[in-house]
């Protein structure tokens, strides 16, 4: 039993962590409170349902064709809306509004052209299987391998400079413009990685419980909760409290019920920021510098 | 020569905040620019540094004129400058400091690492220990490891100007490099400033402690009213 709780756990964690890190990242570069992201989390899936529409098939044209268009919404969003409005100064509580007026504008059109039913896609991976008392479903293990090459990626890409200039910026974005970094192309980069990251979760979350227009929004609060109780600035931080959460809420779900998984999320959440205000991951800087 | 700046002027919606200012910097020297509160020291560092463009004027840099351009690209030249508060990045170590400060990673493009990840480990190899022996020089050896946020003021300072050396800045302008610091980090900061200048660098500095920066100085720069004079030989 707790074993199928955490292996369920475990799969769930690292699709929230997928969501998680693209929301850290975008958060601490462009320092929007991206609610959209949850928009990203649709627009994958019901690109890959359109893609495999035209193409006739689940093949790389709609992988490829899903990832494009989110990456291109992902650019619009960040040129037409954030940049502008990171130019003219606006504060956190206008960009978050202008996030949260994109997520509605999406999720509202996916709805108008898809409607508001849940969407699956059946992937021909066979029937669950047992091992060592747990029972497994192939699309939880494909969920599994995505997830965890992902991740890994993340990984890898932490270790270049290029990693070192998003830490700059999350830093002090003036003294990166000053030595030279340009800024507004970094932005552009996390908010492009950050949305496949999203996009591709969604689109594994298709194949397993499907998508509707609205499934976003809690995914991304969940996300938020996790970079928040991880440590703002880490990613490490953050994909160990997306772990935790999901391991929570699997608990919740199998022991009180389904409805209670985000209150619990959030008492957390609201446990470890009267603990620890800058989350669990944290800075050790001189108290006149904070 | 390796700074000449002629008959530079600069006035804002009417105000006049230099009028007329000219002198040429000597390379592998120090020069300190003195002056009252107001009276356009920082306006000239900003101007050189191309962080405002002057009103009227001409500066050279190695005979090339930088009259017009950019911050970023008077930087790639080799004028680095510090600011009055030092500006480092503090959640971030020493370490992370420097190498950001110093340009052109083959490792910024993250393609390249697909294309040829044993160069790109070889060079980041190669300018981390160039960050490794800058620290040495300005004696922060022991905290590579620690965010800038946990160094006091003076050590801060410190790493502005070894952010400065990473990138192979010829021309240094430092804004009151001993302002606030014990006397301790004063003749530390003033025995690096000569060792950089036995070095080759050239150092222009806006100070208000006159004896301190006197006895480091080649020549000094009186900024009065919007216009220079000078004193030759004070060191």
């Amino acid at each position: 039993m707790y074993a199928q709780i955490l292996f369920n756990g475990l799969v769930a964690g690292l699709l929230l962590a997928l969501v998680a890190v693209g929301f850290n990242l975008i958060f601490n570069t462009t320092k929007v409170f991206h609610l959209a992201h949850g928009a990203m989390f649709v627009v994958g899936p019901y690109a890959l349902l359109q893609f495999i529409d035209i193409t006739s098939g689940i093949g790389l044209w709609a992988w490829g064709g899903s990832v494009l268009l989110v990456v291109f919404l992902a650019m619009l969003i960040e040129r037409v809306v954030y940049q502008p409005l990171a130019r003219k100064r606006s504060g956190q509580a206008i960009s978050l509004i202008s996030s949260i007026g994109v997520y509605l504008f999406i999720v509202n059109l996916i709805s108008l052209v898809y409607g508001n039913e849940t969407k699956y896609v059946d992937l021909p991976l066979g029937g669950s299987f047992s091992l060592l008392g747990i029972t497994i479903i192939p699309v939880q293990l494909m969920q599994l391998a995505i997830a965890l090459l992902l991740i890994i990626g993340v990984f890898i890409l932490m270790r270049t400079k290029w990693f070192l200039k998003v830490r700059a910026i999350t830093s002090n974005d003036t003294i990166a413009s000053v030595l030279g970094i340009n800024t507004e192309k970094i932005r552009l980069h996390t908010m492009v990685l950050g949305s496949i990251m999203a996009g591709i979760a969604g689109c594994l979350q298709l194949f397993d419980i499907g998508i509707d227009p609205h499934r976003g929004m809690s995914i991304t609060l969940g996300a938020v909760a996790a970079v928040i109780i991880g440590g703002q600035t880490s990613v490490k931080g953050t994909i160990a409290a997306s772990l935790v959460i999901a391991f929570l809420q699997t608990f919740t779900e199998w022991y009180i019920s389904a409805h209670w998984k985000e209150g619990i999320t959030f008492l957390l959440l609201i446990a470890v920021i009267l603990w620890r205000t800058e989350g669990i991951v944290s800075f050790n800087i001189r108290l006149e510098e904070r | 020569m390796i700074l000449k700046v002629l008959n530079v002027g600069k006035s804002f919606n009417g105000l006049i905040v230099l009028e007329d200012v000219s002198f040429e910097l000597e390379t592998g020297t120090i020069t300190s620019l003195f002056g009252e509160n107001g009276s356009g020291k920082t306006t000239l560092f900003h101007i050189i540094s191309g962080f405002l463009p002057p009103s009227r004027g001409k500066i050279y840099f190695k005979g090339e004129s930088i009259y017009d351009k950019p911050a970023t690209e008077i930087d790639k030249l080799g004028i680095g400058r510090t600011w009055q508060f030092p500006r480092v990045f503090k959640n971030l170590s020493v370490l992370d400091n420097l190498l950001l400060a110093s340009k052109k990673h083959p490792g910024e493009h993250v393609l390249n690492y697909l294309v040829n990840p044993f160069k790109i480990w070889q060079e980041e190899k190669k300018r981390k220990e160039k960050a490794v022996r800058i620290s040495y020089d300005v004696g922060l050896s022991d905290k590579l490891e620690e965010a800038a946020g946990r160094l006091s003021f003076g050590q801060q300072k410190l790493l502005s100007i070894g952010m400065l050396l990473i990138n192979e800045a010829e021309l240094l302008l430092l804004d009151e490099p001993f302002a606030g610091l014990n006397v301790i980090m004063v003749d530390a900061i003033s025995k690096l400033l000569l060792q950089l200048k036995e070095e080759g660098k050239t150092i222009l500095m806006i100070e208000h402690d006159r004896k301190k920066a006197k006895a480091i100085s080649d020549k000094v720069l009186y900024l009065t009213k919007g216009i220079i004079r000078e004193d030759v030989g004070v060191a």
